[in-house]
């Protein structure tokens, strides 16, 4: 009797855990975007570390990759793949620069539409402007406990035939950006968690060159 | 009674037809053929893990664009599945391949849905899966290789290790060549359209 009664216990400990850590519906979403907009606005450069995982169906687990990411007003982006291949893909002034190994390929944003919308997007969220972008986006607003989590639905019809929405994950505590969900029609999905982030400290121009 | 002009034109057409497809590509010409009177099993290009999947950082240059991501296949008893992911992770095209070298596209981003891109993607990677020749196909020995072809698509075979494979439209025209290359590197070129696709292992 003693052994069921414990079982019951963990069950239900563990039950309050899982409610615990859910999702929840944010009911004053407005006194956060007016607090996480005043925090990304001061946000000049930034550097972290990510881990992306990317989980498809048909998997037994995620495929999974690790680097170093850096961001610097008002629109260099460096993304350096370090594990389990080493690439970088570099966004600056309009240009993308994919330097693989030997080979290095330039091309225009412009003429390459989804990395312009995904550059946007990730620009984006970091600087804050996608939260009051109602013209192209829907949105919803949730919380856990550590985290406010706005959820954007695309209005595009190109980009929501490959994007359902994304999730982006914010700190309760500093307004950081701590994880990018892209959700795509099928169900599968694309996490990139930002880690050991720093704000506002120098970076070297030829980071993005 | 004579032919008339529309049916012997009809005739030369049927006989051009006949002996673009029924001839095998100029370079088997001069190998001694074997027809096999059982299937034959290759080995497979892509490199497996043990759990059944490959993952490899995949280049493609075609119509003056580069796109790269991870291209990962994962086979089962039942077919071959391989989807191909941009750098975001996003996915580009999702396929499915049965035991008999059918094919059925899951999925394909919007950008990319056009007939010829499908097909040429298809069938490029379609070259990296098969590992059975039917009975009834032929197989040639030269020097130390041995080759077996199944229409349209020859592989040839050293040390019992698929190294190259071509894939044909009639006699002599080479659509595409996967081969592949130092440290399993796998390249596929394609003529007309002109597209070239680099997979580099990461497993």
């Amino acid at each position: 009797m003693k052994i069921k009664s414990a079982f019951v216990f963990i069950g239900l400990l563990f039950l309050s855990f899982a409610l615990w850590a859910q999702e929840q519906k944010l009911e004053n979403p407005q006194e956060w975007i007016t607090k996480i907009e005043s925090q990304t606005k001061t946000v000049l450069s930034l550097q972290a570390r990510f881990e992306q995982q990317k989980v498809l169906s048909f998997l037994d687990g995620a495929v999974i990759s690790k680097g170093e990411f850096w961001f610097l007003q008002p629109d260099k982006i460096r993304w350096e793949y370090q594990e389990p291949y080493h690439y970088t893909m570099i966004m600056n002034d309009g240009l993308l620069t994919v330097k693989d190994g030997a080979d290095e390929f330039k091309s225009d944003m412009s003429s390459n539409q989804m990395f312009d919308q995904m550059n946007s997007l990730i620009t984006g969220s970091i600087k804050g402007d996608l939260l009051s972008d109602s013209k192209n986006y829907r949105k919803e607003y949730y919380q856990n406990e550590a985290h406010i989590i706005i959820r954007f639905y695309p209005k595009d019809q190109q980009l929501s035939s490959y994007l359902d929405y994304m999730e982006i994950w914010f700190s309760k505590e500093n307004a950081d950006v701590k994880m990018m969900l892209m959700h795509e029609p099928s169900g599968d999905y694309t996490k990139m968690i930002f880690t050991e982030i720093k704000k506002n400290e120098n970076i070297e121009l030829d980071v993005f060159e | 009674m004579s032919l008339s002009r529309k049916s012997i034109k009809i005739y030369l057409l049927f006989v051009l037809f006949l002996g673009l497809y029924s001839c095998a590509p100029k370079v088997l010409n001069g190998l001694e053929k074997q027809t096999l009177n059982q299937s034959v099993s290759l080995a497979s290009m892509i490199d497996y893990q043990e759990n059944g999947q490959a993952n490899y950082r995949c280049k493609i240059d075609a119509f003056e664009q580069h796109i790269s991501g991870m291209m990962i296949f994962k086979k089962t008893e039942q077919n071959r599945r391989v989807v191909m992911m941009t750098d975001f992770g996003l996915k580009v095209i999702d396929i499915s391949y049965d035991n008999e070298g059918g094919y059925v596209i899951n999925y394909i981003m919007k950008h990319f849905d056009y007939k010829f891109i499908r097909e040429s993607f298809a069938l490029n990677i379609a070259m990296l899966l098969q590992t059975r020749i039917p009975q009834g196909n032929n197989s040639y020995q030269r020097a130390e290789d041995w080759v077996y072809y199944a229409p349209p698509v020859l592989f040839f075979q050293k040390d019992q290790q698929t190294l190259r494979v071509e894939r044909y439209r009639g006699k002599n025209k080479c659509l595409a060549i996967a081969e592949m290359q130092k440290n399993a590197v796998i390249r596929i070129q394609q003529n007309k359209p002109e597209i070239s696709i680099k997979l580099i292992p990461v497993n």
